[in-house]
């Protein structure tokens, strides 16, 4: 169980950040509207995230598609950036 | 949904609630009192409340502040921050340090906190506040357990779990959740635990997610901070709380010193300013220099509404901020929304008892879950007894050990004198004490029944003594106190009651359930026998 609640711990600490982070720079709202919006969404991402880990029968199941998530939400949050 | 997934997720809701089971029903029992901490502020501060007759009409913050320097070395380097008298609390809170020689002894800080309880019409130093801080002690337990900064991160990583154990509780029982939402068996061991802890989960279930998610604001809330800094703002903090609406501007000191008069008149013009509002703090920046800065915060008369504030310079009385432009901003009033939620302070006392109800309606739940891992573990052959004692004792221990730390603080807040030098270090310490010696004499036990019968026994001892003692003071002191004072004190002679009789109930219970257990097994003896 230890090694599934560390894969959704991280993994879903950094997706919940980078999946606000794009909405944010998506979202053609005011800037205080689009904080908002991160934060409300943040916190059940991350423990979606968690849940989806221990859904899974082990911690290496759970890892391939959360980074399969994960690295075209980052590369999309580089390019957003870059552009911005 | 496979059967796998449903499998993985259940033993992982089992898994999660053993692990944050202990630290959530702390946070649950102490949360619940809470949300009477003002009530409880009340009645600690009754004899001092009776003692000065403190009436609120007239209102001297002029006179608090010189009363103050003529007898202190205040440290101008740190806040003065003032509380508006209430009619919970009809005095003057005030907190700020005072400059020392030589390093502190303990702390090795250059300063001294100071925390002080001033008449609000003649500026007189009443008392030293920190005697009378159980309520506040109460309210740390339930949001970083008395440790400070860690105990915050602690708690916050342990609501994140409860939001999990929730949120995996909804998909578990989603098929079922109509179907079962009224099904209490109370017949039969083996489903009246899971009936209960489905049923409170059910029931409850927009309670806890509100929780869990505003619980995760107030104590998790850094790290998206610190991400949207960096990610966003170049680092730039100063920039994201300007775009969140914290956007008050920033006055330097002078380094020139002047006397601190005309904080009078500039409560009378905020008040003015602010409109429809309750006045609730008022700060000092750079007290003592020619530059302070004094800030009014207040919060408006309606259910759910934003904190307001206004700032001026002391020099010249003129205006430098208003929560006006950024009144509307979504993130201040979403968090005022949320901070409101959490606390149940929109709709008056009903609501505060639904919170209460429901706050410990999940310590309930929190226990049903332990009951239940044990129930089902103790019939898997696999499982190890040493372990499962462990839980079991565990168990007992933890949760009656909040119960009897608890009790040992009101018993102690009420039998000890207000001049009681050290009346909270004591009160802090003895409740420490008393949870550790219930977790750790857990362990010895042989059986975990009576000695769960022992602590809660104990339990409600202190809290029966407690009752009895503050309606002896209650009815001697009736005629003296003030007409707040006499509903705060009703209400926590309310709350020691409900605690007493959750001990009372709960040996009843644990009675009831050895002389079942026992019938049931002669039954079998005398069945075997006649077979």
């Amino acid at each position: 169980m230890w090694p599934k609640t560390l894969v959704g711990f991280f993994l879903g600490l950094l997706l919940s950040i980078s999946l606000v982070l794009n909405l944010n720079l998506l979202l053609p709202l005011s800037e205080s509207t689009k904080l908002m919006i991160g934060l409300v969404l943040a916190f059940p991402i991350w423990a979606g995230i968690l849940v989806w880990s221990y859904a899974f029968a082990s911690a290496k199941a759970a890892c391939k598609p959360m980074f399969a998530i994960f690295i075209p939400s980052l590369l999309l949050n580089t390019a957003l950036l870059l552009i911005r | 949904m496979k059967n796998q997934t449903l499998k993985s997720l259940t033993e992982a809701h089992a898994w999660i609630g053993i692990i944050i089971s202990t630290v959530l029903f702390i946070v649950f029992i102490a949360g619940s009192l809470s949300l009477f901490r003002d009530n409880i502020t009340g009645w600690e501060r009754a004899s001092l409340a009776a003692q000065s007759g403190e009436s609120l009409s007239v209102i001297s913050y002029d006179k608090a502040i010189t009363s103050i320097a003529q007898q202190y070395d205040v440290d101008t380097h740190h806040g003065f921050f003032m509380r508006e008298p209430k009619p919970h609390n009809p005095f003057i809170e005030v907190y700020f340090a005072t400059h020392l020689d030589e390093p502190h002894p303990i702390t090795g800080e250059d300063h001294q906190d100071q925390h002080l309880l001033l008449s609000p019409q003649t500026g007189e130093v009443l008392a030293d506040a920190n005697r009378f801080e159980f309520a506040s002690f109460l309210y740390e337990l339930h949001y970083d357990l008395g440790l400070g900064r860690a105990g915050l991160y602690f708690v916050g990583i342990i609501t994140l779990f409860f939001f999990v154990a929730v949120l995996s509780g909804i998909i578990i029982h989603w098929r079922k959740i109509a179907k079962n939402f009224f099904q209490y068996r109370a017949e039969g061991k083996k489903d009246k635990w899971l009936d209960a802890h489905n049923l409170i989960g059910t029931m409850g279930l927009p309670f806890h997610l509100m929780y869990a998610f505003t619980g995760l604001v107030f104590n998790l809330v850094i790290i998206y901070q610190i991400s949207y800094a960096v990610l966003l703002y170049g680092g730039n903090q100063t920039a994201l709380l300007q775009a969140a609406g914290f956007n008050e501007p920033n006055i330097e000191a002078l380094e020139q010193s002047r006397p601190m008069h005309g904080v009078d008149q500039l409560r009378v013009k905020a008040l003015d300013t602010l409109g429809d509002v309750s006045l609730t703090t008022v700060e000092i920046t750079h007290f003592g220099d020619k530059n302070a800065v004094v800030s009014f915060t207040a919060k408006s008369n309606d259910a759910f509404s934003n904190y307001k504030e206004v700032q001026y310079t002391l020099n010249d009385q003129s205006q430098i901020y208003l929560t006006e432009n950024n009144y509307d901003n979504a993130v201040r009033a979403g968090l005022s929304t949320i901070a409101s939620l959490h606390f149940g302070d929109f709709a008056g006392y009903g609501m505060r008892l639904a919170f209460l109800c429901l706050g410990l309606a999940t310590a309930y739940l929190i226990v049903t879950g332990n009951l239940m891992w044990i129930d089902k573990r103790a019939k898997q052959k696999k499982q190890s007894p040493k372990t499962l004692m462990f839980v079991k004792r565990l168990t007992s221990g933890s949760f009656i050990g909040v119960i009897l730390a608890i009790a040992v603080g009101f018993a102690l807040t009420t039998l000890l004198p207000a001049t009681h030098a050290d009346k909270l270090e004591t009160v802090k310490s003895s409740m420490f004490m008393a949870f550790f010696f219930a977790l750790i004499s857990s362990q010895f036990a042989k059986d975990v029944l009576s000695f769960s019968k022992v602590l809660l026994g104990l339990s409600g001892i202190c809290y029966c003594l407690s009752l009895v003692m503050n309606m002896a003071y209650f009815g001697n002191q009736y005629s003296l106190l003030p007409l707040q004072t006499k509903v705060d004190f009703a209400i926590v002679i309310g709350l020691i009651a409900l605690m007493a009789l959750i001990c009372w109930k709960t040996v009843s219970r644990i009675n009831a359930a050895a002389q079942t257990t026992s019938a049931t097994s002669s039954e079998q003896t005398s069945h075997q026998t006649t077979n």
